[in-house]
């Protein structure tokens, strides 16, 4: 669905140029912004219609982004009654999260957030009642079957596993984003040391 | 170069301009004055262009410094005026010289005021605008609201505005005006309507929801109904501004300038920009409706909008 939505957008952004001011892909949507005085959506429609038939492939590669991430109680406080819920043992659940291969599916929510789609059936996780006033910066959750890491402390309602240590947000990069819709990211389990050499915050 | 400083700083004033375009797909809201028509109308009396950065100043209250010499001119709620400690007319723009006190006071009708200076606040743009979003400490000056102390530089300014002429044109155009008992926001259904439960959907229509005071550059709370759209499985997806969205407790949101660039809840549609922008003007407990109209209605409602707006600032550029 992700890899259609990137082709769907790129198309229309390239058939609608100068008219289309933003595109947002979500797990199932794709929203165009666009300029009335330049087009209107039954343009936009078109040229959706258009690319529906045609079904061509991407010209943009996904990348594969791996992340480090820190799991123990310490550095995600959820760690232990993720496993009682699921009925696994922490090794377990941290293999389990590390062996897929998820794809950003949406960013968004905060500036460099980003969605990643699907965490294996046995991880699957209720959101927490009432979400955290403050998730530390770095904090790597779960919800549903969707994981993702706060680029920066925010309230948030996901349960938390661990620490990634990797920036996600740079005003210096251009796109200021590390992980795009469409890309593919994995996470691999360093310990604290590694987390601290690799610039992570306690 | 002219600049100035914050003596007293109000309730929440930050740096403002059109905010930031092309960003929403990586997370970057859209920011930006909440009345860009009041802000627009600010520039032109002080000879900026319509989107140069300016104050928004939240319910009045701030008193600045001045050194140079140039033009100032507050648009949109309405407030007290007073330079040097003289009440001087909230329309027009006035020219103040270095010592010079510029005070708002009290806010008597709606929320948001506009201060333009001649030349526009200098500072950096952060990814395309001056625009400030306090949430994610972006852009205006460090991400943040203005304090007493802050010191700004204003950009250079083609010369001093044009005082005398323009006074008379703008009046009450750009002041907001009172509203009637109760405020009407037209709004294209969309997004989950045909999904929505026929109880939310009616609930919505049939209801009168009044503006909670909890609202603010994210969003305006709306209470007095709770709609219960049926829906459970809520997909992440983007919002747009005017999005009329829908939390499990059944009181709506219509979703502004720094709204989240994604949202879960379910969505009914979109409130058209000229009946949100005056809904960001309204005070606490005012009484909104809703109204449903055609993508034809809106569309031709947005081109009445432009072309007014249009008609104004030409008016007030003609020598």
């Amino acid at each position: 669905m992700t890899d259609f939505l990137c082709g769907l957008s790129e198309h229309l952004c390239a058939a609608n140029e100068g008219a289309v001011v933003d595109s947002v892909i979500g797990y199932r949507t794709l929203t165009l912004f666009f300029s009335e005085i330049i087009t209107d959506h039954t343009g936009i429609l078109t040229a959706a219609e258009q690319y529906r038939h045609e079904a061509r492939s991407r010209a943009e590669k996904s990348e594969l982004i791996c992340l480090p991430v820190w799991y123990s109680e310490e550095s995600g406080s959820d760690l232990v009654q993720v496993a009682q819920h699921c009925g696994l043992s922490v090794d377990e659940v941290i293999a389990l999260h590390t062996e897929t291969i998820y794809v950003a599916a949406a960013t968004g929510f905060a500036p460099g957030f980003s969605y990643l789609g699907y965490t294996p059936e046995a991880l699957k996780m209720p959101r927490l009642d009432t979400p955290r006033r403050a998730v530390p910066a770095g904090s790597v959750a779960i919800a549903d079957r969707q994981t993702a890491v706060y680029p920066s402390s925010s309230p948030g309602g996901w349960r938390l596993i661990g620490r990634c240590p990797t920036r996600l947000f740079s005003l210096d990069w251009n796109p200021p984003v590390r992980v795009k819709v469409g890309d593919r990211v994995q996470f691999y389990p360093i310990c604290q040391d590694e987390f601290l050499a690799l610039g992570g915050v306690l | 170069m002219n600049s100035f400083r914050i003596l007293e700083a109000g309730l929440s004033t930050t740096i403002q301009d059109g905010g930031r375009r092309g960003l929403l797909g990586i997370g970057i809201t859209q920011g930006g004055a909440t009345d860009p028509f009041m802000m627009a109308l600010a520039n032109t009396l002080v000879n900026n262009p319509p989107d140069a950065a300016v104050l928004e100043l939240t319910l009045g209250g701030l008193q600045l410094e001045v050194t140079g010499a140039f033009s100032v001119c507050l648009t949109g709620a309405a407030c007290e005026l007073a330079i040097n400690g003289k009440p001087v007319d909230m329309a027009g723009p006035h020219h103040v010289n270095t010592g010079d006190l510029v005070t708002v006071g009290k806010c008597h009708q709606g929320i948001y005021s506009f201060l333009a200076m001649s030349g526009g606040i200098d500072t950096a743009p952060v990814l395309g605008s001056r625009s400030t979003v306090v949430r994610e400490n972006l852009g205006g000056l460090d991400g943040r609201r203005l304090r007493p102390g802050d010191s700004l530089l204003l950009g250079d300014s083609p010369g001093v505005g044009r005082t005398k002429r323009t006074r008379r044109d703008a009046g009450g155009a750009g002041i907001v005006s009172e509203l009637g008992s109760c405020l009407t926001l037209r709004f294209i259904p969309g997004f989950d309507w045909e999904e929505c439960a026929p109880s939310a959907t009616e609930g919505l229509l049939a209801s009168e929801f009044s503006v909670s005071s909890e609202s603010n550059r994210m969003a305006i709370r709306l209470t007095g109904s709770h709609l219960q759209t049926g829906i459970s499985e809520a997909w992440s997806e983007a919002t747009c501004y005017g999005c009329i969205q829908v939390p499990s407790d059944g009181e709506p949101f219509i979703l502004i300038n720094d709204r989240q660039t994604m949202g879960g809840y379910p969505k009914l549609g979109a409130v058209i920009a000229t009946d949100c922008r005056r809904l960001t003007q309204a005070r606490a407990d005012t009484q909104v409706t809703f109204q449903a109209i055609t993508l034809e209605e809106a569309k031709h409602l947005a081109w009445l909008e432009t072309h007014y707006q249009e008609t104004l600032q030409q008016a007030l550029n003609q020598p």
